[in-house]
């Protein structure tokens, strides 16, 4: 009967099968047994159901099965606050079996993690809408994180076992589980004070959570403004994720594209030009939203440009990188001007010629005024060579190389 | 209590006194043992009967460790050895497997029955109410506000702000309507310049203090938060009108649709506040947050276009824009156009070769008179 499931549980812990109770601790798991025994729990007290599974599984463990079974059957009824409770109340109890185990019991570890993150982040979205869509300041999110945060800076500093065996291990995985709750509440200050156990170096953990990591810290070194960094760290991620999860390639390259399309601005050469994404890999990767951009920033067409960035403000200021898009935009100028001068290649170039471009593009309105202040920006930023001659109205540009398409 | 022949009265009352602090039966033990000390050194100097008891100070309430609640020296002995016992039976069953564990220890027990009662509890609906913090100006302030709102009885109108460490008597806070009557007043006397605004800020923070205290949130605390903010923009107080607008932004989320109708305003000056402390990430988060609808009111329509000028150093739009500047925003947007200036002088000295005309100079910055750029340049 009800207690099928449970007996399975406790002979699995006898056997220590880790991977086998995650499997069946897991939300998603489809264990008919499982399945049975929540649903039973529905109608039971809490005090009735802790009593029942203590007489099948003994110790701290009865806890552990309770509470995520509690929490899958708060699930089912949509009480997404309470199932939060319980899952929490669940890792924590975990948590004290864990003080005497070893890396090998790790898989329970995650899927408990993995659900609490889950669960929090959906009861938090829960009570969002029920605020009229009003983003709640304190939730269960962040108490998640928090306990998250705890278990890297205490549960996984094992000293205890050799470090074949040792705990720490299931660092760069916990400290991914935060990262993906800090990003999510936007609270930078926390992803920046996650400090991984000494005892493993970054390199010995599993390429997976390696490359998990390296795009988390992509992401930082993007918002604070180290390009070169961000690069590097994106593009590692980006390289070692197989190219089968063509979905994790796609969120890497939301991130990769804004920041080789910078470095290509600051310094261009024919190398960072081969790094400009086509069409066809925006394609590929099911990425319209720069298709428009994109072409807008080769062609230097401004207008396109402009509504290529606020017809798809969402996206981009959702992933935070409108910012660092608009900022392109003298670039765009910049290639946009190259156009125009490479028709005739002369060397002295009427502003006109310039305003005429802009207008091409579409902006039928603008000024000289306006064209002019680009340029001198341009030619102030290096990135265009010359300067304006003001009583001829004219731009003079340095023979060799005026729009330093060579780094 | 004894009645004792030998006793003055006043000693009587004095020993009464002394057993009202008390509260537990251990606190009147050890109470009795203080008060016969003190009896006993008045009777060995004589002062027994000349001692004025109702003057003496009541002794104070004694520290006792009640039988219920240990020690902290026992709650310690008690946690180490059960660590103790722990690392012992870790040691006995290996490294390896998982040996089931019995709560053990009293401590243990005790946590594993919270724990239950806390989940059956809740299963009944009996929902634990965590402490609420006062949420008062800026947060630092007004931690210990009861969740229990007071009503003020206070009529004097004018008060100087005091920061306050403990809830305060109810008559010294003043109602809902004095304080909006004051906060007119206030915005009165600024206007016709009738007190300083060192005076008129110390006021109005004051009149805040007053509201956060007894949680009054509604379309008066909004006008006077908003007429305070207006206020220090004028006089270019911006630190003391971002604590103000903080508390504004919140406030907003709190009110009626009825009383947010200036939201947009003070969204466009925050907009702004952030442009000239550089804060890239306050503003996507800000952005973030905005609603389709607030993005295209005017005001914060145009902070939005003043950032992307910004942003591109684009100082003919910046300044086209700036000449437009809706409201009190130029109090904020000012600091902008004065680094804007500079830089917009390097990259015009720069670019323009071998001179450009004084006069396109001045336009290119956005000065309307000839003096003003003398005096920025130095003279011409």
């Amino acid at each position: 009967g009800m207690a099928a499931f449970l007996r399975e549980i406790a002979a699995l812990i006898r056997n220590s099968n880790a991977q086998a109770i995650a499997q069946r601790l897991q939300l998603s798991s489809t264990d008919s047994p499982k399945r049975q025994y929540v649903d039973s729990l529905s109608s039971k007290s809490y005090q009735a159901a802790n009593t029942e599974c203590e007489r099948q599984v003994s110790g701290d463990w009865a806890e552990v099965v309770c509470h995520s079974c509690l929490a899958a059957s708060a699930v089912k009824q949509a009480k997404l606050d309470e199932a939060c409770k319980h899952q929490e109340a669940a890792v924590e109890a975990f948590l004290r079996v864990f003080k005497t185990l070893t890396r090998a019991w790790l898989p329970v570890f995650y899927a408990l993690l993995v659900d609490l993150r889950k669960i929090a982040s959906d009861a938090d979205a829960q009570a969002r809408e029920a605020d009229g869509g009003v983003p709640n300041e304190s939730g269960c999110l962040e108490a998640a994180g928090r306990v998250m945060r705890k278990c890297l800076a205490q549960e996984l500093r094992d000293e205890d076992n050799d470090k074949s065996i040792c705990r720490s291990w299931g660092a760069l995985f916990v400290a991914n589980q935060c990262n993906k709750i800090f990003f999510r509440l936007n609270t930078l200050k926390h992803v920046k004070s996650l400090v991984l156990p000494t005892m493993v170096s970054i390199d010995e953990y599993p390429l997976a959570d390696r490359v998990t990591w390296r795009f988390f810290q992509g992401r930082v070194a993007m918002l604070d403004g180290m390009h070169d960094k961000a690069e590097a760290d994106l593009s590692f991620a980006f390289n070692n994720t197989p190219p089968a999860h063509a979905h994790n390639r796609r969120v890497v390259l939301c991130y990769l594209i804004p920041v080789r399309l910078l470095l290509y601005q600051n310094k261009p050469s024919p190398t960072r030009r081969a790094a400009i994404p086509t069409q066809e890999l925006l394609e590929k990767y099911k990425l319209p939203e720069f298709k428009d951009l994109v072409r807008a920033f080769v062609t230097g067409n401004v207008m396109l440009f402009d509504e290529a960035l606020e017809e798809h403000m969402d996206f981009f200021v959702g992933r935070s990188i409108y910012l660092l898009l608009h900022k392109l935009k003298l670039c765009v100028y910049r290639n946009l001007f190259k156009r125009a001068y490479n028709v005739e290649k002369k060397s002295q170039v009427k502003l006109d010629v310039f305003v005429a471009a802009v207008r091409a593009c579409g902006c039928k309105d603008v000024e000289p005024e306006q064209v002019e202040c680009m340029l001198a920006n341009l030619i102030f930023s290096g990135m265009v060579k010359g300067y304006i001659a003001h009583k001829q109205k004219t731009v003079v540009l340095k023979k060799d190389d005026p729009f330093r398409t060579v780094g | 209590g004894e009645v004792n022949q030998a006793w003055p009265p006043k000693l009587q009352k004095f020993v009464e006194r002394a057993f009202t602090v008390c509260l537990t039966h251990e606190e009147r033990v050890a109470m009795q043992d203080t008060l016969k000390a003190i009896i006993e050194g008045a009777k060995r100097n004589n002062t027994l009967w000349k001692t004025d008891w109702d003057l003496q100070p009541t002794p104070k309430r004694p520290e006792v460790a009640s039988a219920d609640t240990p020690t902290r020296w026992q709650r310690k002995q008690e946690a180490q050895s059960s660590r103790k016992e722990r690392r012992k039976n870790k040691r006995e069953r290996g490294v390896a497997g998982h040996f089931e564990e019995e709560p053990d220890t009293e401590a243990e027990r005790a946590a594993k029955a919270r724990r239950n009662k806390r989940f059956a509890d809740m299963q009944q609906g009996i929902v634990s109410s965590a402490p609420t913090a006062g949420g008062g100006d800026g947060g630092e302030e007004l931690k210990f506000i009861s969740s229990e709102a007071i009503v003020g009885t206070c009529m004097v109108m004018e008060k100087i702000f005091i920061r306050i460490q403990q809830m305060p008597n109810p008559d010294t806070v003043r109602p809902e309507r004095v304080l909006v009557k004051w906060a007119e007043r206030l915005k009165a006397k600024y206007e016709s310049e009738e007190a300083d605004y060192e005076w008129i800020a110390d006021q109005f923070k004051a009149v805040r203090q007053d509201m956060v205290i007894q949680h009054i949130k509604n379309g008066h605390t909004v006008a006077i938060y908003e007429s305070n903010a207006r206020i220090a923009l004028l006089e270019d107080d911006l630190g003391e009108f971002y604590k103000i607008q903080s508390y504004l932004m919140n406030l907003y989320k709190e009110v009626d649709e009825g009383d947010r109708q200036n939201q947009c305003e003070f969204l466009a000056y925050r907009i702004f506040y952030w442009l000239v402390y550089n804060n890239a990430a306050d503003l996507m988060k800000e952005i973030k947050n905005m609603t389709l609808e607030q993005k295209r009111d005017p005001s914060v329509s145009h902070a939005l276009r003043v950032h992307a000028a910004l942003d591109l150093h684009d100082y003919d739009t910046f300044f086209r824009l700036y000449a437009q500047t809706p409201s009190l925003g130029r109090c904020i947007a000012k600091h902008m156009r004065d680094k804007l200036r500079l830089r917009t002088l390097r990259v015009v000295l720069r670019s323009y070769k071998p001179t450009i005309p004084f006069t396109d100079l001045r336009r290119k910055l956005g000065f309307k008179g000839a003096d003003a750029l003398d005096t920025l340049l130095g003279g011409g």
